[in-house]
C-alpha cells in the first residue's frame, strides 16, 4: 500500500502531474507553458513529500518550482517570444513518438520483475541503507539522517554538485557577458520594451520590503538547522538567492547590482567551493583521508563525533555561500541579457 | 603521501580552476599558469600510480574514510562510502588524459590569446573543470559518482564550444539536448540496477550481478544494462546518436575543440567498457547474442557512414570530427567482438586514439593559427611554409592509417585479429575501408600542399623561409606526434604489464 | 487493488519520462526543449523516490527520545535516505543544466529572432 495514508491522494496528484506535464508541452503561450512548468514542479514536490522524501521535496519546491520557473520567465520576457509558432512536421514527430512508446514498453517490461513497491526488505532498503539508519546519530551526532548522508558519508558527491553549480555559473557567464562598451555588431541588442515593470507598484516594493528580511533570516535557519529538520546547504542557499532576485525583480536590477557587485557576486561563487574543497583538505593535512571529518577533532571543539557534525556544518556553509551567489548571478545574466544593465 | 595519490589527481585540476577562477578577476595573467601547475601535479601522481597499480594491484581509496561496514542482516559488509580505484583498466587512461591535459593547456595559449581576446576570463577554469570531470569519471568506483563526473564534465564543454559563438551556440544546444538525454538514460539504468542490488559501489555490485544472474535472467537488470549502454552511446556519438559531434566540434573555438576532441568521446568509451568488463562480466555480453550482433553492425556502420562522409569534407576540422566518429567505431566493436584479441584492441586503442586525435587536433590549430580558418583548399605549398608542423601531420595521419610502428598499426591490428576469429567479417571489411579512404585523403591533402604555389596567408616574411606556428604550439604538437611512435613500439610492454591483467580471466582467448 | 495501485505509480513514471523525452527529441521549439529537460529528469527522480519508499515510514529524521536511547532505532520506521541524497544531487544537476540551455536558446534567439529550429536552420543556410 502507497506510504500515503490515503492512496486516492497518491492517485490524484499522479494524474494531475500527468496533465500539468502534457498541458505545459502542448499550450502555445510559452509564458502558460512555464506557469504550468512551475505547477507541474510543485505537484511534483507534493508526491515526494507523501511519501516520506522531505529534504528532496523542499529541495524541488525552491529549485524547481521556485528558480526553474524564474529562470525560463526572465528567458521569455527578455526575448519578448511567448507564441510557439504553428509547425508542420507531423511526420518526424509521429516517428519519435514511435520510437519513444518502444522504450516505454520496453521499460514497462521489467516491471514485473521489481521487488514488491514499499517492502522494507528490498535491496534498495536492506543492503547498505539500514547502516546510515541506524549509526547516523553515533557517526556524526546529526538527527537528520539525510543531513549526515549528503555531508558526511556520501560527501564528495555533494563537493561534486556543488562544483556543477559552480560550473553552470561561470559557463552562463562566459556565454551570455557582454561589455556594454564594445557590443559587437553581429550580435545586435535585443530590446524589448517591458510591457509591465513590476516596480512601479508601490504594493510589490513595500510588500517585498518587509518579506526580504524575514526570507534571509528563515535561510539562515535552515542552513543552520539542517542537523536536525529538513534543510541544509541547498535549500538555504536557494531561499536566500530567492530573496535577493526578489529585491530584483520588485525593484531594479541595478538596485540589486549595488547591494552586491559582479565582481563579489562572481567571487563568492567561487568562494563556496574552495571552502568545501579546503575542509577536505584539512583533512588530509591532519593524517585521514579526503573529508574525513573526524580527523579535524584536534582543531574543532569536541570529540570525533563532534567534529563530524561542525565539519558538515562547515561544508553545508560551503553549500549555501555557492548556491546562494550562483542564483542571484544566473538570474542577473539571463534577465538582462547579459548586460547586467536593467531586466526582470 | 602514496595512499593519498588518487585523490590528488582529482584535487590538481579542481583547485586549479577554482583558484583560476578567483585570480581572473584580479590577475588573469595567474589563470593559466594555475591550471598548468594543477594539471601538472595530477598528471605525476598518475605517472606514479601506473608504476605502482602495475607492481602491486588494484588501489582503493575511501572518501571521508568510509569503507566497509557490515550492515545487520546482511552477510558481507558493503562499502557505506564512495570508493575511487586506480585499477589496470584504467591505470593508462588517467596518464593518457591527465598527459594531453597538460600538453593542451600549454599548446592553447596562444590560440586563447588570439581567437578568445577580452573573453578569457573564464576560459581555463572551464578547461580544468572539463579535465576534472573526466578524470573523475574515469577513476570513480560509485556509478552514480560517475553520473555527477559525467555532468561536470558536460556542463564544462557545453560552455566551451559555445566559445566559439555565431553557429557554435546551436550545436552546443544540440549537443546539451543529446547530452543530456544521454546522462539521463545513463542515470535511468543506473536506477534499475540500484533496485535490483541495492548498493551503488562497482565492486559490491559485480559481486552481487552473478548470483542474480544464476537465478535465471533478470529483466530489470538487462533493462538497466541497455539503458546504460545507450547513455554511454549518446555521450561518445555512436551511430546513430552521432549528429550533434560533427557541428560541435568544427564550430568550437580551436583551443576548445583540442582538448575536447581527444578525450571526451574515448572517456565515454571507457565508461561502456567498465560497465561490459567489471560490473556485468564478459559471460553477460556473451549471452546476449542480440545486443552482440546489433553493436557489431552498427560499429561498422558507424566507420563505413563516418568514413563516407569524411571524403566530402572541405573543412580541415569537420574532417577531422568525421575521423574520432569512425575510431569510436572501431573501439565500440572492438569491445563487443567479446574476445582477447578485440577487448585488448579497444584497450588500446582508447589511449592510442586519445594521443592521435590530439596530434591531429593540434596540427590543425598550427595551422588555423597561422592562416585564420581551415578549408583544405587554403592548404595549397603548407608543406613548405610550415614544414615541421606537416611533418607532424604526416605521422599522425599514418598513425590513423595505421602504418607500423606507430601505435594505430598494433590496435588496428589486435581488432582485425580479434574480428577474424569471432568471424565477424563485415567489421574486418569495415576497418580496411576507413585506413583506405584515410589514405586517400592524406594523398590528397599532400598533393594540395606540395603545390608551388604557397597560399599567401602563409606567405610571411620572404627573409623568413618559414612561417611555421609558435614555439609554444610546435613544441607539444611534435611531442605527441613523436609520442604516437613511442607509443606504438612500447604497446607490447604496456599490453603484457597492464592491459591483459584488465582482462576478464573468464575470456575466450 | 493493491497491485493496481503499486503498478499504476510505476506506469505513470514510465509516461512521464516518456513524455518529456518526445518534448526533448520531437518538439521544434528551444522552449519547449528547454521544458522537457526537467520533465524528463523529474520522472526519472520520482522513479528513484518509489523504489526506495517503505511502507507505514516516517521521515529519516531521528527523534530526540530516540537519539538518547539508541537501541530503540527501529530501521523499518524510516523512509530510505539513499535514494534521496541521490535525488538531491539528481535536482541541482538539472537545474544547472536547464540554465545552461536556456542561456543558449536566448543567445540563438539573439541571432535568429526566433526559438523555432526550423527557422533558425534556414536562417543559418542563408
Amino acid at each position: 500500500m502507497s506510504a500515503l495514508p490515503i492512496w486516492q491522494f497518491d492517485v490524484l496528484l499522479l494524474m494531475l502531474v500527468l496533465l500539468f506535464a502534457v498541458v505545459a508541452l502542448s499550450i502555445r503561450n510559452l509564458m502558460g507553458a512555464a506557469v504550468v512548468f512551475g505547477a507541474y514542479s510543485f505537484m511534483m514536490c507534493l508526491i515526494w513529500a507523501g511519501m516520506g522524501a522531505v529534504d528532496v521535496a523542499f529541495t524541488e519546491a525552491a529549485v524547481g518550482a521556485g528558480v526553474s520557473t524564474v529562470f525560463v520567465v526572465s528567458t521569455l520576457y527578455n526575448t519578448g517570444a511567448t507564441m510557439q509558432r504553428r509547425t508542420g512536421g507531423l511526420a518526424f514527430k509521429l516517428f519519435i513518438g514511435v520510437v519513444v512508446t518502444v522504450a516505454g514498453a520496453f521499460l514497462l517490461s521489467a516491471l514485473p520483475d521489481f521487488p514488491k513497491w514499499g517492502a522494507p526488505d528490498s535491496p534498495v532498503n536492506a543492503t547498505v541503507a539500514p547502516y546510515y539508519i541506524l549509526n547516523t546519530f553515533e557517526d556524526a551526532h546529526v538527527h537528520n539522517i539525510v543531513t549526515s548522508v549528503l555531508a558526511d558519508y556520501r560527501g564528495f558527491d555533494t563537493l561534486l554538485e556543488t562544483t556543477v553549480v559552480f560550473i553552470a555559473c561561470i559557463a552562463i557567464y562566459s556565454i551570455m557577458r557582454v561589455d556594454n562598451a564594445k557590443l559587437e555588431t553581429d550580435e545586435p541588442a535585443i530590446v524589448a520594451a517591458p510591457r509591465y515593470d513590476p516596480s512601479d507598484s508601490l504594493i510589490v516594493r513595500q510588500a517585498s520590503r518587509f518579506m526580504v528580511p524575514f526570507m534571509q533570516l528563515f535561510a539562515l535557519y535552515v542552513i543552520a538547522h539542517g542537523h536536525y529538520s529538513p534543510g541544509g546547504g541547498f535549500q538555504g542557499g536557494v531561499i536566500l538567492g530567492a530573496s535577493l532576485i526578489l529585491l530584483a525583480i520588485s525593484f531594479d536590477l541595478k538596485f540589486l547590482l549595488r547591494q552586491w557587485s559582479e565582481k563579489t557576486l562572481m567571487l563568492l561563487v567561487a568562494a563556496g567551493v574552495f571552502l568545501y574543497a579546503a575542509v577536505g583538505l584539512a583533512c588530509v593535512f591532519m593524517g585521514g583521508n579526503y573529508l574525513d571529518y573526524g580527523f579535524l577533532d584536534s582543531v574543532l571543539p569536541g570529540e570525533r563525533d563532534m567534529a563530524r557534525s561542525h565539519g558538515i556544518l562547515l561544508v553545508e556553509i560551503g553549500v549555501g555561500i555557492t548556491v546562494m551567489f550562483s542564483m542571484i548571478a544566473i538570474h542577473i545574466n539571463l534577465a538582462s541579457n547579459g548586460r547586467f544593465d536593467r531586466g526582470l | 603521501m602514496t595512499e593519498q595519490l588518487p585523490i590528488i589527481i582529482i584535487l590538481g585540476p579542481l583547485l586549479g580552476a577554482v583558484l583560476a577562477a578567483f585570480t581572473g578577476w584580479f590577475r588573469p595573467r595567474l589563470s593559466h599558469p594555475l591550471v598548468v601547475l594543477g594539471l601538472a601535479i595530477s598528471f605525476a601522481a598518475a605517472l606514479k600510480l601506473v608504476f605502482i597499480v602495475a607492481d602491486a594491484g588494484a588501489q582503493k581509496y575511501w572518501l571521508g574514510g568510509w569503507g566497509e561496514k557490515v550492515v545487520p542482516g546482511q552477510k558481507e559488509p558493503f562499502v557505506v562510502g564512495i570508493q575511487i580505484t586506480v585499477d589496470y583498466l584504467n591505470t593508462l587512461l588517467l596518464v593518457a588524459v591527465s598527459g594531453i591535459a597538460l600538453l593542451t593547456s600549454v599548446y592553447t595559449r596562444r590560440l586563447v590569446d588570439t581567437e578568445l581576446a577580452g573573453r578569457q576570463r573564464y576560459f581555463y577554469a572551464l578547461f580544468s573543470l572539463l579535465v576534472t570531470g573526466l578524470l573523475g569519471i574515469t577513476i570513480t568506483g560509485d556509478i552514480f559518482n560517475l553520473y555527477v563526473f559525467m555532468e561536470i564534465a558536460a556542463l564544462s564543454s557545453y560552455a566551451l564550444i559555445a566559445y566559439g559563438r555565431g553557429r557554435a551556440y546551436m550545436a552546443a544546444f544540440n549537443y546539451l539536448i543529446m547530452g543530456t538525454m544521454g546522462a539521463c538514460l545513463y542515470l535511468l539504468g543506473v536506477g534499475f540496477v540500484f533496485a535490483k542490488t541495492g548498493t551503488l559501489n562497482i565492486d559490491n555490485v559485480s559481486a552481487i550481478i552473478p548470483a542474480l544472474l544464476n537465478s535465471g535472467q533478470s529483466q530489470a537488470l538487462f533493462v538497466g544494462f541497455v539503458l546504460i549502454l545507450l547513455g554511454a552511446w549518446a555521450k561518445m556519438a555512436f551511430f546513430p546518436f552521432h549528429g550533434w559531434l560533427p557541428n560541435a566540434y568544427a564550430h568550437a573555438p580551436t583551443a576548445g575543440a583540442a582538448i575536447l576532441a581527444p578525450l571526451a568521446t574515448k572517456v565515454a568509451v571507457y565508461t561502456m567498457l567498465r560497465i561490459m568488463v567489471t560490473v556485468y562480466s564478459i559471460e553477460y555480453i556473451i549471452h546476449s547474442p542480440g545486443i552482440q550482433s546489433l553493436a557489431l553492425y552498427l560499429s561498422s556502420l558507424a566507420i563505413v557512414i563516418a568514413s563516407f562522409f569524411s571524403l566530402t569534407q572541405t573543412n580541415l576540422k569537420k574532417l577531422a570530427s568525421y575521423f574520432v566518429l569512425s575510431e569510436i567505431g572501431y573501439m565500440v566493436g572492438g569491445a563487443w567482438l567479446a574476445n582477447k584479441p578485440g577487448l585488448t584492441g579497444a584497450m588500446v586503442h582508447v589511449v592510442a586514439d586519445a594521443a592521435m586525435t590530439s596530434a591531429l587536433f593540434m596540427a590543425i590549430g598550427c595551422i588555423v593559427y597561422r592562416l585564420g580558418q581551415a578549408q583544405l583548399d587554403d592548404l595549397k605549398g603548407v608543406f613548405f611554409k610550415m614544414p615541421v608542423t606537416m611533418a607532424a601531420f604526416v605521422v599522425t595521419m599514418a598513425a590513423l592509417i595505421g602504418v607500423p610502428p606507430t601505435c594505430g598499426f598494433f590496435s588496428k591490428w589486435y581488432l582485425i585479429q580479434g574480428a577474424a576469429q569471432a568471424g565477424v567479417w563485415h567489421f574486418v571489411a569495415a576497418l580496411l575501408l576507413s585506413s583506405l579512404v584515410k589514405a586517400i585523403i592524406l594523398f590528397r591533402i599532400i598533393e594540395i600542399g606540395y603545390n608551388r604555389v604557397p597560399h599567401p596567408a602563409i606567405e610571411g616574411n620572404p627573409a623568413i623561409p618559414r612561417n611555421e606556428a609558435p614555439l609554444s604550439m610546435l613544441i607539444p604538437t611534435v611531442a605527441m606526434a613523436l609520442g604516437l611512435i613511442a607509443l606504438g613500439l612500447g604497446t607490447s610492454t604496456l599490453v603484457n604489464t597492464i592491459i591483459a591483467k584488465a582482462l576478464p580471466a573468464a575470456l575466450a582467448p | 487493488m493493491e497491485k493496481l495501485i503499486t503498478n499504476f505509480n510505476y506506469v505513470i513514471v514510465v509516461i512521464l519520462m516518456m513524455i518529456g523525452l518526445w518534448a526533448m527529441l520531437a518538439q521544434k521549439n528551444l522552449i519547449k526543449k528547454c521544458i522537457g529537460m526537467p520533465i524528463f529528469q523529474t520522472g526519472i527522480i520520482l522513479f528513484f523516490i518509489s523504489i526506495g519508499a517503505k511502507n507505514k515510514a516516517k521521515v529519516p529524521i531521528l527523534s530526540k527520545f530516540v537519539v538518547e536511547n539508541s537501541s530503540a532505532i527501529i530501521v523499518n520506521d524510516y523512509a530510505n535516505p539513499l535514494t534521496q541524497i541521490l535525488m538531491l544531487t539528481a535536482i541541482v544537476v538539472g537545474v544547472a543544466t536547464l540554465g545552461v540551455g536556456l542561456a543558449l536558446a536566448q543567445k540563438i534567439y539573439q541571432q535568429h529572432s526566433s526559438f523555432d529550429e526550423d527557422e533558425i536552420l534556414e536562417n543559418q543556410r542563408k
